[in-house]
């Protein structure tokens, strides 16, 4: 995606180039052997060549390879989606909003799709996946709105903190009446997927539906990526340097919400994704979008086919939810980021 | 009121407190009223005061005066823990739900229904086992908001409460899978804030539990109030800030875990209730302190007269209420201030 000039211009930190030269390679291997590991192991027993017969000699009456081909695959395709999809609009999200602490789960975008998901199941019981993805994009909409509205409501620049209790209200809030409308409707036990986040059961269908969605919200995100780096600048340097903020802040907002409505539908809520990988990588390759997210977008995938490999094998032939995972790698990296950040104590 | 003069702010505060007690009376005795079967004030009180008929006897005494009195204790538990937390943090967003300590109360609730309880397994073992969640939690955030060498930082601890409320509600979400659909809808119901404890049993020994803390806290009133000023200033005062933060940390934990052992997860009610109550009083906490407990006792009794009341809230759990009318309010304070 990248042009030749733009090469030249990042050359110009050549820290930065080469260390996402080397992330993007020991993230790809990584990847591929994690994703290796990922097909191989599991609940039913499978070799090597179990593994590579099923995926290109694939025979329909073996049990095994309906193992490998139509359980594991669609599920590590899922897998990667969502890693990809959460980690890049975590990071967009963290640039279009200046606030480090953004991301689709912890801001209660995941929640309104889970609710806008509940309502369709309630009312529009036969939907198609499309349209299935259709509310969930509404809902994280919604949601998004409301979070929005209160980051520009505010006299100040709201503070990152209190941008996470806003998201944390607007969660409960989601939750609280997506619970009610469960309790209400016996729907428990069917949505308990979309309120722990899981993988298990993903069809070929899902990810088939899913792709596309995902494909044009992570490209368009690479190709805003410059002029996110620009916007981050500040608006008015940007403005300045004649960049449209009014687009670049629409598109990148389209993004988050495509790709966090899409993770949802196949996953369910996963939070702190979106946090943690744009935090790791930027650690590496510094503040050009250009770099970040397709880093964002490996080290996202990896994370999250790992964890999901680890749901799977730690406690075979039972499973952790990968939500429940997530959540706990992911609170101890919340706090260490809270505590680095600058000491801003709010005049309340 | 603004052109009366010689009427000091403690005064006033406690006028509209008792005006807010003659409120709670109304609300609770409509409250007593509203149901399948109706009634009347009039009626309500003619049974209260030991006439009326069987069917009415039996409906307030059996199932609707428990509930309202349970009501009435989980406000006044939560009410209270609010303006301690805010206090001590000297942040207006600390709550028992945002600082994560009821979550952990709500983590152990959770293991103990999944993992121990049986049918004939001892009834206060929950409330036990969540303050123990409760203080365990307190003592997790406080210890990781610290930073070795610095004093308090409440902005610093509210994240770390944030943080640990998802990840005591990961480990939960854990545990919920494997329950049964009983007990997962018993859970689900406790978490979102039912009114389940509506046994007079567990009513006496809330109350007497209650009464001891909010005792304990209301003796320390002036104290409290000297530390909203600032530690330093506290300090210059000869306050032991340290003791008396954690022995109102205490307090405030006692309080809100068996608010929420008996009554359910109410998660903005600690944050909303001193809200309210601050802008009828002021800050003084000893007209705080009660009329923050009242308005939240307030808050829960409409609530639940709400759910009992309307058909299409029938069955669902206070808390959810409570949580749909105070998150627009809570998002206007963050907007607000």
């Amino acid at each position: 995606m990248m042009k030749r000039q733009d090469f030249a211009a990042v050359k110009k930190t050549p820290n930065h180039f080469l260390s996402f030269v080397l992330l993007m390679t020991v993230g790809t291997v990584l990847l591929i052997g994690v994703s290796a590991a990922f097909m191989l192991f599991g609940a039913e027993p499978t070799g090597i060549q179990d593994v590579i017969r099923g995926l290109f000699c694939y025979d329909p009456d073996s049990f095994v390879h309906i193992v490998v081909r139509d359980i594991r695959l669609p599920r590590l395709l899922a897998d990667i989606i969502v890693g990809v999809s959460l980690a890049v609009a975590g990071a967009v999200m963290q640039g279009n909003t200046k606030n480090p602490m953004a991301d689709s789960g912890l801001m209660g975008i995941s929640s309104g799709s889970v609710f806008a998901i509940l309502l369709m199941m309630l009312f529009v019981p036969h939907a198609t996946r499309l349209e299935r993805i259709g509310y969930s994009f509404m809902g994280a909409a919604g949601a998004t709105l409301l979070i929005y509205a209160i980051a520009m409501l505010g006299r100040r620049n709201i503070t990152s903190d209190r941008m996470v209790l806003a998201g944390m209200a607007i969660s409960t809030l989601f939750g609280s009446v997506t619970t009610a409308i469960m309790l209400k409707d016996g729907l428990s036990a069917g949505m308990m997927k979309y309120s722990a986040g899981s993988s298990a059961n993903t069809l070929w269908s899902d990810v088939a539906v899913a792709a596309p969605f995902f494909i044009v919200g992570f490209l368009v995100s690479i190709l805003i990526s410059r002029m996110l780096t620009v916007l981050n600048l500040g608006e008015d340097v940007s403005r300045g340097l004649g960049a449209n903020v009014k687009i670049i802040k629409f598109l990148s907002t389209m993004v988050v919400l495509v790709l966090s409505a899409t993770a949802v539908i196949i996953i369910g809520p996963v939070g702190y994704v979106g946090l943690m990988v744009p935090h790791i990588v930027r650690y590496f390759v510094g503040t050009d979008y250009r770099l970040i997210l397709p880093s964002c977008a490996v080290i996202g995938a990896l994370f999250v086919v790992l964890v999901d490999l680890l749901a799977r094998v730690l406690i075979a032939p039972l499973e952790f939810p990968i939500g429940v995972l997530v959540t706990m790698i992911g609170v101890p990296f919340f706090i260490f980021i809270s505590r680095r950040q600058k000491n801003d104590t709010f005049a309340g | 009121m603004k052109k009366t003069r010689n009427i000091t702010p403690l005064k006033k505060g406690i006028y509209i407190n008792l005006c807010l007690a003659a409120l709670l009376a109304v609300v609770f005795i409509i409250g007593c009223g509203v149901g399948r079967y109706r009634m009347s004030p009039q009626q309500v009180l003619a049974v209260l005061a030991g006439g009326g008929d069987n069917y009415g006897r039996l409906a307030l005494f059996e199932i609707r005066l428990p509930r309202l009195v349970l009501s009435v204790l989980v406000g006044l538990g939560m009410g209270v823990s609010g303006v301690i937390m805010q206090d001590l943090m000297h942040n207006d967003l600390a709550s028992p739900g945002t600082l994560g300590v009821s979550a952990g109360s709500g983590l152990f609730v959770t293991i103990y229904v999944a993992l121990i309880k049986q049918r004939d397994s001892n009834p206060f073992l929950m409330p036990i086992l969540a303050l123990a969640g409760g203080l365990l939690s307190a003592g997790i955030i406080f210890l990781l908001g610290m930073k070795k060498g610095q004093r308090i930082q409440p902005t610093r601890i509210i994240m770390t409460g944030v943080a640990m409320n998802s990840a005591f509600g990961a480990i939960s979400m854990f545990f919920m899978l494997l329950l049964d659909n009983t007990k997962l809808e018993f859970l689900q119901r406790w978490q979102s804030g039912e009114l389940w404890g509506t046994e007079w049993e567990f009513i006496a020994v809330f109350s007497v539990w209650l009464v001891i803390f909010l005792f304990l806290t209301y003796r320390k009133s002036l104290t409290l109030n000297v530390i909203n000023m600032g530690y330093d200033v506290a300090r210059g005062l000869g306050v032991d800030v340290g003791r008396q933060f954690v022995y109102m940390s205490v307090c405030a934990v006692a309080l809100s875990s068996s608010a929420v052992a008996f009554g359910g997860n109410f998660f903005f009610l600690g944050l909303i209730g001193p809200h309210i109550a601050r802008r009828m009083v002021g800050t003084d906490a000893r007209v705080l302190l009660p009329a923050s407990a009242i308005v939240a006792a307030i808050i829960v009794l409409t609530a639940d007269m709400l759910v009992r009341g309307l058909a299409m809230l029938a069955n669902i759990p206070t808390g959810i209420v409570i949580s749909v009318i105070s998150v627009p309010y809570f998002l206007y304070l963050l907007i607000r201030s």
